[in-house]
């Protein structure tokens, strides 16, 4: 059985890069406007991902259409910065400083950790994929499952299956933005596995192929 | 008439703090994007619009843009153009090539909402390349490029007159006023961009540039 996926597009030109452009277009079964949100049949797919950065203002009129799809199985892909505690069940978000320049430290290290490494995400994403930075950090309801911590703090992504009948996969990294900006590699690799993950349906997993990056979007030091 | 400019807030919560501050100082307002009107345009002389813009939106009002900017009016455009709101904007062209070279930037010509704000200062930030563009948004035949990427100076930034009136101020990177390390530059980069949008006379279309 094929898993549906749609992608919430809030107009913005990282969106229309990220889920029309040619590498990660395939993926997706819908691409739904953001103000067309509320009109939008929910049940008409498996996976509904919230892009980074989506206005909030256009997901809150919806949280019981998220709750009603939630509770009928559906997944939820709840991505970076779109104020995941005001259209979801069970969030609990402190933001934090943004340490964009932990690369150019001695030892450099963002303090992400992977906090279950047996999960199937990782039979399709590294460490490295998930590491560029981060805005705040989650605390995740009991019998949720933390994936990436961001260590002496709380979980940068988790899955909650628990909270409704369905899954909420919550996370503070926002890839669908650099990837759109040309900006940041690690963010078109992490993509590069989460999506095949989530058309696997996050439960058989397959290694992904050898796609590279073109490391035309890396930061360069002068 | 009111010579005032326009910030078309996009994001959630509060405009950014650079856009409250001039507002407190009466030198702009922010506007909700999705009550952008005719009504709300007629007496701004400049729209300032920035990288988390919903162009969707924005290319659907096409028609009062454009009825707007012949009225001699300035539309300042950031970020990435993936929906063409003007039918002389083309799509964002990444960059070519990598590495330094397909970041440098070239001053191509002094402009004043630059003044004072030397290349390196755009260029680098902590000594690393790539934050005020990388790639550019295609600049129509007349128009003037103020910046150049790359080893072919492609224009990541210019300013171009509309023969039918109004002019556009594109800058093909992240936001304009926050491309310096340093904040003061930034408050200095805003203030000449606002001053210079709103600086025309709207009675005298395209006097300067």
């Amino acid at each position: 059985m094929t898993t549906r996926i749609a992608a919430v597009d809030d107009g913005t030109y990282y969106h229309h890069e990220s889920l029309s452009g040619d590498r990660f277009a395939p993926f997706f079964d819908a691409i739904v406007y953001a103000p067309d949100l509320r009109d939008f049949d929910f049940d008409s797919v498996d996976i509904l991902i919230v892009t980074c950065r989506t206005n909030a203002s256009h997901l809150i009129p919806c949280k019981a259409k998220f709750m009603q799809f939630l509770q009928s199985g559906g997944t939820v892909a709840a991505m970076g910065e779109t104020n995941q505690a005001l259209w979801l069940p069970a969030i609990q978000w402190t933001a934090s400083e943004t340490n964009y320049w932990w690369w150019r430290e001695p030892g450099g290290d963002l303090g992400l950790r992977v906090a279950a490494p047996n999960h199937s995400l990782f039979e399709y994403v590294t460490l490295d994929d998930c590491t560029w930075h981060y805005h705040g950090y989650f605390t995740p309801p009991p019998g949720a499952e933390s994936l990436v911590e961001a260590s002496g703090h709380g979980s940068v992504l988790y899955e909650d299956k628990v909270t409704t009948n369905g899954r909420m996969i919550v996370t503070a990294l926002d890839p669908f933005y650099h990837h759109g900006s040309h900006f940041m590699p690690a963010t078109t690799d992490f993509l590069s596995g989460f999506l095949p993950w989530l058309q696997a349906g996050g439960t058989s997993p397959q290694r992904r192929g050898n796609q590279q990056t073109s490391g035309l979007n890396t930061p360069v030091q002068q | 008439m009111k010579q005032n400019c326009i910030f078309l807030h996009a994001t959630f919560g509060e405009p950014p703090l650079i856009w409250r501050r001039l507002a407190k100082e009466g030198r702009a307002i922010t506007v909700p994007q999705y009550e952008l009107s005719s009504e709300r345009l007629a007496p701004a002389a400049a729209l300032v619009v920035g990288m988390h813009a919903d162009q969707r939106f924005l290319a659907g009002c096409r028609t009062m843009l454009e009825a707007w900017l012949e009225r001699g009016r300035t539309l300042v455009i950031n970020g990435h153009i993936a929906h063409p709101m003007l039918p002389e904007l083309g799509r964002f062209v990444p960059p070519q090539g990598t590495g330094i070279a397909a970041l440098r930037l070239t001053r191509l010509r002094d402009h004043p909402v630059f003044e004072g704000v030397p290349v390196p200062a755009l260029q680098t930030r902590r000594g690393v390349m790539g934050f005020y563009g990388r790639g550019h948004n295609p600049m129509p035949a007349n128009g003037r490029a103020l910046h150049g990427i790359g080893p072919d100076a492609m224009p990541v930034d210019w300013v171009y007159e509309r023969p039918q009136g109004g002019r556009l101020f594109v800058h093909g990177g992240n936001d304009l006023w926050g491309s310096c390390e340093d904040r003061a530059l930034n408050d200095r980069l805003l203030a000449q961009l606002v001053t210079w949008a709103v600086g025309v006379d709207t009675q005298q279309q395209g006097a300067a540039a």
